[in-house]
């Protein structure tokens, strides 16, 4: 029906359908919590439902004709008001510094109206400012310029610190009318109960693997990397794309022949095949994690599965790989392993050195992994929580 | 005038409308007719479940003409005094956004402007919300005023976080805890605003609301609104269903049935589900937690909050061939999966690999049953065993002699009351790994008294009631290094204590009073200390 409006968010039709059916039915809450993992598109949801109620038409989806859609589209309408989490204030704040802020928020906006997928924090952006939040209640107050309504967006709402949190309670169950506060999150357990009380909560489900390679596609990555990336990202489309930048297959091999040496656990083959892992410009070790997390999940659910109608894995095409680990290693405790993956990830996370991590988890999969000799102490260990 | 969500539109507006709060209405409607109402109160409780409509209640009831007429201790919410304040634009009425005005300053403008009198109504009141967000020194200015505030001033605060109130302040107010609202409470309530709004709802849908929202009845009245726009205006318990991303409780079921079970096969279609659904793994953890303690409750005849009749015969049915330490392991498991889940980065695949090894663990129970057969079937030769215990194990002093003459060489899998003898040093040396006082105590006094497949009594030939208790107190231990030795995990029961006369192998001891042993056994046991023999210590010098 549109003409010149594309939407960009990909897939999520159930949420899409309710909120434009809230518009259509004028049943329009006065505050959306939009939740769900990382990159399923809660930003570019809220964005696009933002246009919509700033849309002159109310139809189903923004019109992008009207007086009000191109400018909300691109985040430069005078009734949207956006806020996210900025490096903080420096004590003595000169007018450089306010100005170099402001170039921050321009840039950071520009990009989110381009690709609201690829919303990076900007550096050293620690939580969203109680100033911000205070000139949004600010905004609130005043009549809308051009469109009905005006809407207030706090994107990664849990970055708000406590003060912020609780200065945003009043007006987010009363606020003025006409006045609509969209907020996002990937972590509901980082706002106050009182606020995830106060809105209409819309949860986003992790997109299908097939969305994913398809918007993956249409951005131009290669087919079989594209899969692979969708099928690693666990419905998350901005995680698929930062995968999609390592070259996976390549990182395949790599992480098998990791896996192989840690088994082993010889050192003088673990250093060089780490090496190996690690030589790359971008930073894969994250994606290595995740890879061997992974695998392992493909490995303890085929266990298990073996011959279930639907054989789960992540990996079509890996099934000989994981039948191999399967029979070499009868006794591995998968659940250790993954807790020695993820614990890895967060040593990383933490700073620790890179080839530290790595050796350490070569150690703790060579201990979950390797064979035991007692077959009956290992049942029962799980009684002793 | 704009779409408003129910939780507005349903505000209540008298002291009767506030659900599920009688202590505090009741209360603060008969301090008003006896007019013994306070000057300072403070509300407090969970979100959403009343404090600032009871505290507007209040502020339209002290000052409402037609209230002592009425003689019901409501508002009358028709006269002009009521009518300005329903529509927020009363003079003697003050509401305070405290998180929003933390300062000493914003205080002190309080304390000033408090002083001058009502402009219409009989007195002037401040609503002071969220006032746990008042910075301290604010806090410490309001304290003489609220103290001993003008004669027609009444101050109500009202937080969700009432730790963060100084002790000063909670000692000049009036407090009133508002409760969590029950289910049994919010499905009516919710069933009453579908029929004025004109809404077919459904009963059970109502219940699942009412559940989900946790006592609160502004989450219910949220959700309301979201499974109505859903559903086009009514309330299905489809619709409910499907909206609300609960996780009903067959979900739950599922997982229980599952982990119970033999069908580990279906366990990944399962998995596959919650997937799909976008699930939260923390709050699923933190769902089936609650979800199997519930089923402890009703395994063991207690009453159940909060679930309906329909949901409690499903959790009878699947969780029926799990016992009660079943699912405190189960809860336990799940409690520390939760704890990892809070810094993982890979949410799901911990979820995933746990879960299969939690299904994988009914075989431990059907081992189990082996155990208990066995133990039954040795039961039958206890009385010999009996005899032997007598004999204490520490006579097999040094781990190099851990043969025993008396005890055949036992099956790999059974472990019986003489295995676990047979291997007293070896277990001995483990717990010395974990608890070297625990180990000395127990090479010295602790006896194997008997054993059936799954319960392990252990008595102190210590006297007094100290040395049992340390014994006890070591029970956790002992139980680690039965479990590395011979890899059961027995249920340690303490026997009587057997009193015996000191074994002659051990001359040296007596030298020692009993009495002093007890204590000496204990402060060890507390403390972790190391016996050392005194002559030894002493020979360096």
């Amino acid at each position: 029906m549109s003409t010149s409006f594309h939407s960009r968010v990909v897939g999520q039709r159930e949420a899409r359908a309710r909120l434009s059916d809230a518009v259509r039915s004028g049943r329009v809450a006065h505050a959306y919590l939009f939740s769900g993992p990382r990159g399923v598109g809660k930003t570019a949801l809220a964005l696009e439902f933002a246009a919509l109620l700033l849309c002159e038409r109310e139809g189903a989806e923004p019109c992008g004709e009207c007086v009000n859609c191109p400018a909300s589209l691109a985040l430069r309408h005078p009734d949207l008001h956006l806020i996210y989490p900025l490096p903080s204030k420096k004590a003595g704040s000169t007018e450089d510094d306010e100005r170099e802020f402001a170039a921050v928020i321009a840039t950071q906006n520009a990009a989110l109206a381009k690709d609201p997928y690829t919303f990076l924090r900007p550096a050293k952006a620690k939580d969203v400012r109680i100033s911000l939040v205070r000139g949004l209640i600010h905004h609130a107050s005043m009549k809308p310029y051009q469109a009905r309504r005006k809407v207030l967006i706090v994107l990664q709402a849990d970055a708000m610190n406590t003060q912020a949190q609780n200065a945003l309670l009043k007006a987010l169950e009363e606020p003025p009318s006409n006045a609509y506060f969209l907020l996002t999150t990937e972590n509901e357990g980082g706002l106050l109960q009182t606020i995830r009380s106060r809105c209409q909560r819309v949860r986003l489900a992790p997109l299908s693997s097939e969305e994913v390679a398809d918007a993956l596609v249409k951005s131009g990555v290669a087919g079989p990397q594209a899969e692979l990336a969708a099928a690693m990202s666990g419905g998350s489309l901005s995680h698929a794309r930062e995968l999609s930048r390592d070259n996976l297959e390549d990182l395949q091999r790599r992480v098998i022949a990791f896996l192989r040496a840690a088994a082993v656990c010889d050192p003088v083959e673990l250093r060089k095949v780490t090496a190996t892992l690690l030589d790359s410009d971008q930073m894969p070790e994250q994606t290595a994690l995740e890879f061997i997390g992974l695998l392992l999940r493909d490995v303890a659910l085929s266990r298990i599965a073996r011959n279930a109608a639907r054989h789960p894995v992540t990996f079509r095409g890996f099934e000989d790989r994981i039948d191999a680990i399967l029979l070499a290693y009868p006794e591995a405790d998968f659940d250790a392993a993954a807790r020695a993956v993820d614990v890895s990830a967060d040593y990383l996370a933490r700073g620790y050195t890179r080839d530290f991590v790595m050796f350490a988890l070569a150690i703790r999969l060579h201990e979950a992994l390797g064979p035991r000799t007692k077959s009956s102490t290992k049942q029962t260990r799980l009684d002793h929580a | 005038m704009s779409y408003q969500v129910l939780a507005r539109r349903w505000r209540p507006k008298r002291f009767a409308d506030v659900v599920g709060q009688e202590h505090v209405t009741r209360t603060l409607q008969n301090a008003i007719r006896q007019g013994r109402l306070a000057h300072a109160f403070l509300f407090t409780g969970p979100r959403g479940i009343g404090k600032t409509s009871t505290a507007r209640i209040l502020a339209r009831a002290v000052n409402c003409p037609n209230m002592e007429s009425s003689g019901a201790a409501e508002p009358c919410n028709e006269c002009e005094t009521c009518r300005a304040l329903l529509e927020d634009r009363e003079m003697d009425v003050i509401e305070m956004d405290a998180a929003s005005y933390t300062g000493v300053d914003d205080i002190r403008r309080v304390i000033e402007n408090c002083r001058l009198a009502p402009v219409a109504g009989r007195m002037k009141i401040y609503i002071i919300d969220e006032v746990h967000m008042l910075s301290r020194s604010a806090f410490n200015a309001f304290l003489k005023t609220l103290e001993e505030p003008p004669a027609h001033v009444i101050f109500i605060l009202a937080t969700t976080d009432v730790q963060k109130v100084p002790a000063t302040i909670l000692s000049r107010v009036q407090r009133f805890d508002f409760r969590p609202v029950q289910p049994v409470d919010t499905a009516p309530y919710l069933g009453k605003i579908c029929e004025h709004e004109g809404w077919p709802a459904e009963e059970e849908a109502l219940w699942l609301i009412a559940r989900r929202a946790e006592g609160s009845l502004r989450d219910a009245e949220g959700l309301l609104d979201q499974v109505v726009s859903y559903a086009g205006g009514k309330v299905t318990l489809q619709a409910a269903r499907e909206t609300l991303g609960v996780l009903p409780g067959e979900l739950l079921a599922e997982a229980t049935e599952l982990l119970v079970s033999n069908s580990v096969r279906s366990v990944p279609a399962y998995l596959e589900q919650l997937a799909l659904r976008g699930v939260d793994y923390t709050q699923l953890l933190k769902d089936l937690q609650s979800y199997w303690m519930d089923l402890i409750f009703i395994k063991q005849g207690l009453p159940v909050k909060g679930r309906v009749d329909v949901e409690i015969e499903q959790m009878q049915k699947a969780g029926a061939e799990l016992s009660v330490e079943d699912l405190f392991r189960l809860i336990r498991l799940a409690e520390r999966l939760e704890d990892d889940l809070k810094w993982s980065t890979a949410p799901r695949v911990r979820f995933e690999v746990s879960f299969v090894r939690w299904a994988s663990l009914d075989r431990v129970a059907t081992i189990r049953d082996i155990l208990d057969r066995l133990g039954t079937s040795t039961g039958g030769t206890a009385p010999p065993a009996r005899s032997e215990a007598v004999a204490p194990p520490r006579e097999a002093k040094t781990p190099a002699a851990p043969q025993s003459p008396r005890a055949a060489t036992p099956s790999a899998d059974a472990v019986t009351l003489d295995t676990l003898r047979q291997k007293w040093p070896e277990i001995t040396a483990a717990l010395r790994k974990r608890n070297q006082a625990a180990a000395a105590t127990a090479e010295k006094s602790w006896v194997l008294e008997a054993f059936d497949g799954r319960k392990l009594t252990v008595s102190c030939t210590m006297p007094g009631k100290f040395a049992t208790d340390s014994m006890k107190e070591s029970f956790a231990h002992l139980a680690a290094a039965i479990q590395d030795v011979c890899g059961i995990t027995p249920i340690l029961v303490a026997g009587a204590a057997r009193p015996e006369a000191p074994q002659p192998d051990e001359p040296a001891k007596p030298a020692t009073p009993p009495s002093g042993d007890d204590l000496f056994s204990n402060f060890m046991s507390r403390f972790g200390g190391v016996e050392i023999d005194p002559n030894q210590a002493r020979e360096p010098k």
